[in-house]
């Protein structure tokens, strides 16, 4: 009888915890089918879709058949849209060739705690902590005011405009770039400091015994056991090609971008027009909510296999610990 | 001793030309940062070179505080201000960040079944119309700041620790799928959602507004996710066990329990997410345009607007911009271990 009524209490219980259970992840999993399954499905048929904002009848929706790919496509292989392409090329590939080796150098400083680390450290962190509204305001002024002076003022330079870095067309690439370069160091380089934390001292010091100087220690030790960590940043930094806006949005007015547009900045700056009127309930943008998710799905069948392989192969060939 | 002698060299030239380069790094921070403290306690006319007959500015040097830099007109008797005495000792352009911080916006989009356009104004918290005739004071600024913040942290620190208990805690087949779900969504990269949601927000009636910003926010996954995963997963059931035979709830165990051996944990999410809100104004520029907060205002005031001139000065930008710093540094000076030693790949290290 005992026995009998402690199975009944089990029974009970287990259906309280699955209640209890399915309660809790309600919300969750409310938020992931309406915020990821249908938004992403959505984007399947919206890109088949025709919007048309006909004043006094408001949104109307048609099938498009294939007109938003074809508009899509359009603009990418048009000379802006493979400027933009080559543009987010540009930043991601110095992002992961040149950022990513030197914030692992800097990183490697901060572990193995050389002179000033602790300082490195802050100073490193400090773009991240400060709003990019504002490191990117100080850094516009600092190119555009402060050096043009310092040109001016020290070296006499008669026409300082051409120093204005962000503004002039033959400058404006690289101040930029350095920009992000700076911005990207930051975060990064906490974590990989971090995870070289987890680095066995022992093999460290079998390796200095082995008479390995400090460069033979990053590459044969530190690295192999933080790659699991290098090959998450590196693929999320990939994953990025094409909704990153490399700080574009920070640095520069809409209509000044220019010659730097980029594919993320494109996409969310016409995803925050489309849709919206203007006072005479005119669109503010050309593109359609139709023809953006187009080229939003065309760029994603390139990211993801490209993130998905680089993926496998760098956890396929990079180095090991063993 | 001769290979010694060569290791210490070469590890001695491998750390001199880091330490440089983190020189040349920090001081570029440092003395952008200190250039604008500087700027933004000088007067315009200082910084024009007012003083000098405007042809040599002061951009680089520090704020003047010479109080003889004063010229009067002798036919009028008016008096003309050079030096930045009461910028520099009575904080002006920040009280003028302060007075300035008006905002004025219509929103107009089209949504589904409506023949017209619907049309959001600026919100305005006490005293004022919201039908965009009152602008957004600073005060309404204030009140979206921290309910952005404030409330975002809270959501986005909460909803993964509880997503995170349950699926750690729980054998059941769905926290198992939802598990999986977690972890492959945040490997597939998906380019250009913003079209579609921004559809389903204005739809749904939930774009431009706090609500419906709350409810975007609610999602159990993400790196912090894994984090507190990690931790759950780690921690014995043997807490549980004892509680249960107690006579515990499953809520009482959770959360009088569980949550409190993780609340550093939540805290530090805390924090970190307060952090990038209140560094945040891109999502508000998509999502949220009717209800700006500090960061988004400075962005406002100093890149978008094309109606105002006063904040494209570099006394008032510098101004609003530390304005926006200075809370934040408080904050990670006081909190600067909890920050900064707890990154990690996963975000945060106990």
């Amino acid at each position: 009888m005992t026995i009998g009524k402690t199975g009944k209490r089990i029974i009970i219980e287990n259906k309280r915890r699955a209640i209890f259970s399915l309660l809790m992840l309600a919300i969750p999993i409310l938020h992931f089918l309406v915020f990821y399954l249908y938004i992403n499905l959505s984007s399947f048929a919206l890109a088949f879709k025709k919007y048309e904002i006909i004043t006094g009848v408001g949104l109307v929706t048609s099938f498009a058949k294939l007109e938003n790919f074809k508009n899509a496509l359009g603009q990418l292989f048009s000379v802006n849209g493979w400027s933009m392409i080559k543009n987010s090329l540009l930043f991601e590939a110095i992002n992961l060739f040149f950022v990513t080796p030197l914030t692992l150098i800097f990183s490697f400083y901060i572990y193995k705690k050389c002179f000033m680390n602790k300082f490195f450290k802050v100073m490193l962190f400090m773009p991240y902590i400060l709003s990019e509204i504002i490191v990117a305001t100080l850094y516009r002024c600092m190119m555009n005011n402060v050096i043009p002076e310092i040109m001016g003022r020290w070296f006499h330079v008669a026409d300082v405009t051409k120093y204005q870095l962000l503004t002039e067309e033959s400058t404006k690439a690289g101040a930029a770039i350095v920009f992000n370069v700076i911005m990207w160091f930051g975060i990064n380089s906490l974590i990989y400091s971090s995870s070289m934390e987890d680095v066995n001292v022992s093999m460290s010091e079998a390796a200095q015994l082995d008479g390995a100087n400090v460069a033979q220690e990053f590459i044969y030790v530190t690295i192999p056991t933080i790659f699991p960590t290098i090959v998450t940043l590196f693929t999320v930094a990939l994953a990025a090609l094409f909704t990153d806006q490399f700080r574009m949005f920070s640095l520069y007015k809409y209509n000044e971008v220019g010659s730097l547009e980029n594919i993320g900045h494109f996409l969310y700056m016409e995803a925050s027009r489309v849709g919206k009127t203007t006072g005479g309930g005119q669109s503010t943008t050309n593109n359609t909510y139709g023809s953006l998710s187009a080229m939003g799905l065309l760029l994603s069948f390139v990211v993801i296999p490209v993130t998905l392989v680089t993926r496998h192969l760098l956890n396929k060939y990079g180095p090991r610990v063993d | 001793m001769k290979r010694k002698v060569e290791k210490n060299t070469v590890t001695t030239v491998i750390f001199a030309i880091v330490f440089a380069l983190l020189i040349i790094y920090s001081l570029f921070v440092i003395l952008s940062l200190l250039w604008g403290v500087m700027t933004s306690l000088k007067s315009l006319e200082d910084i024009n070179g007012g003083f000098n007959f405007y042809t040599e500015k002061n951009i680089l040097g520090f704020p003047d505080l010479n109080s003889s830099h004063v010229w009067v007109d002798s036919e009028t008797g008016e008096e003309y201000i050079y030096h930045s005495r009461r910028e520099f000792f009575q904080l002006f352009n920040y009280k003028q960040v302060i007075e300035l911080f008006s905002y004025k916006k219509t929103t107009s989009f089209y949504t589904n079944g409506r023949l017209d356009a619907v049309t959001h104004y600026q919100k305005v918290w006490f005293g004022g119309l919201n039908n965009g005739a009152s602008e957004a004071t600073f005060i309404d600024v204030l009140i979206n700041t921290l309910l952005y913040t404030v409330g975002g942290a809270t959501i986005m620190c909460f909803m993964p620790a509880l997503t995170a208990y349950i699926t750690a805690k729980y054998d059941y087949v769905w926290c198992k799928a939802l598990h999986m779900i977690n972890i492959v969504i945040m490997c597939i990269p998906v380019v250009g959602r913003y079209p579609t949601e921004l559809t389903f927000l204005r739809n749904s009636g939930l774009y431009d507004s706090m609500l419906g910003n709350y409810v975007q926010k609610m999602t159990g996954s993400g790196t912090y996710y894994l984090v507190y995963y990690a931790f759950f997963k780690g921690l014995s059931n043997v807490y549980r066990d004892a509680a249960s035979i107690d006579g515990a709830s499953e809520w009482t165990i959770t959360f009088r329990i569980y949550f409190p051996l993780a609340q550093k944990m939540i805290l530090t999410v805390f924090l970190i997410q307060f952090v990038n809100l209140w560094n945040d104004y891109q999502t508000l520029y998509l999502y949220l345009p009717s209800y700006p907060t500090f960061a988004y205002m400075v962005y406002y005031k100093v890149i978008e607007a094309t109606d105002n001139t006063t904040f494209q000065e570099l006394n008032m930008k510098t101004a609003a911009c530390m304005f926006l710093a200075v809370p934040i540094l408080i904050l990670f000076i006081i909190f600067k271990d909890k920050l900064m030693g707890s990154i990690s790949l996963g975000g945060i290290k106990e």
